[in-house]
């Protein structure tokens, strides 16, 4: 029977699942670095659940923990400034959707494609990426950072014109 | 505001296992032990040396010629000192490496604040690490040689000469490889979230 510490990590581990392994995407590169990472994030999230105490929305409180773990990991790894995607990394983003339909082949194509044009980013513009991509608003996404909201929305802007730019040129 | 693209949930469940709750817990809990493990011994281990450093000094220290036990002295002074900058430097930069629970910008210069204490540290690492030991031990050596041995003291005097140079260079290369390095990625970090 776990504990009431443990059944408070597993509820927030689950909640935010989805946020963790996007984040995992966008900052690790293989799939062996991926797993290293995620588990690096469950780390730090048990050692800093006491310090949790809802001062901020539980999503907040996760991003924060975790995208600084996941920036930590990129210096330590040497890739602050973009990702070196692989040919593992290449095979799974375009592996066929499991359905098979042309649509969803099409809308995986897409996100590969925009997986691979974030990697390129550096990691202060990933996160915000990661956040956007998670529909978290200008408040949330400069409460994790520790940046005003009007900065935000000025890097957003640039990220966006970027990502444009990437993913223009990778379809012409 | 601009809503963000959506993005197929199918391309978020990557390759990552999914594990069950009691693997997560087993998981944490187990690589949390091993890391407070490594805190705790990175914490002692100079202490641990200095204890036994001054176990092994401490009759120099009660018996002997006087000049020696001075020496003996000096060297007992150094290793008090020596665990006393440790600790401070400790506390002020904080047990664990990162506070992961700040804001990234606050977490980053917090960090650049580690950083430079540490740059500080290794930096005056001739003062308050290499010299009170080696001119201890040399003092302690000459009084226990006395004057007709003075040729190696000398020599004695030149290898820890020799010594307390390797260790301050190992310490300043250790500042201009791994220290400044860091310092200058945190400082291009907080000049990126910024700008």
């Amino acid at each position: 029977m776990p504990s009431e510490r443990e059944q408070a990590f597993l509820t927030l581990v689950r909640e935010n699942d989805a946020r963790l392994r996007r984040i995992c995407r966008v900052y690790a590169h293989d799939a062996e670095s991926r797993k290293d990472l995620h588990q690096e994030m469950l780390l730090q999230l048990w050692r800093s659940l006491g310090a949790f105490r809802g001062a901020s929305s539980a999503a907040t409180w996760v991003y924060r923990v975790a995208l600084n773990t996941a920036l930590t990991y990129a210096r330590r790894r040497g890739s602050l400034f973009h990702v070196p995607l692989d040919d593992e990394q290449l095979a799974i983003e375009h592996v066929a959707s499991p359905l098979g339909t042309e649509d969803m082949a099409e809308a995986d194509a897409r996100s590969a494609q925009l997986f691979a044009a974030i990697a390129q980013l550096d990691a202060v513009d990933r996160m915000l990426v990661t956040m956007h991509l998670d529909e978290r608003s200008y408040r949330e996404m400069a409460d994790v950072l520790g940046i005003s909201e009007s900065n935000v929305g000025v890097k957003l802007h640039r990220i966006r014109k970027a990502l444009g730019r990437m993913l223009t040129e990778e379809t012409v | 505001m601009t809503r963000s693209p959506r993005v197929r949930a199918s391309n978020e469940d990557d390759d990552l296992t999914r594990l069950g709750d009691e693997e997560i817990l087993a998981l944490v809990q187990t690589r949390a032990r091993r890391f407070e493990r490594q805190i705790r011994l990175r914490d002692w281990r100079e202490v641990i040396a200095s204890g036994v450093v001054a176990v092994l000094i401490a009759p120099a220290v009660a018996r002997g010629p006087l000049v020696a036990r001075l020496g003996g002295a000096v060297i007992l002074a150094g290793l008090g000192l020596i665990v006393f900058r440790l600790w401070r430097a400790r506390r002020m930069g904080g047990r664990s490496l990162t506070d992961v629970t700040l804001p990234v910008a606050s977490a980053l210069g917090a960090e650049l604040q580690r950083v430079n204490a540490q740059i500080g540290l290794l930096g005056s690492v001739a003062w308050w690490y290499v010299s009170p030991i080696m001119v201890g031990s040399v003092v302690m050596v000459a009084g226990r040689n006395g004057r007709g041995a003075w040729l190696q003291t000398l020599a004695y005097a030149a290898l820890a000469a020799l010594l307390s140079w390797g260790i301050i260079a190992l310490n300043q290369r250790a500042v201009r490889k791994t220290l400044q390095p860091k310092r200058d990625e945190l400082l291009a970090l907080l000049a990126r979230l910024d700008s």
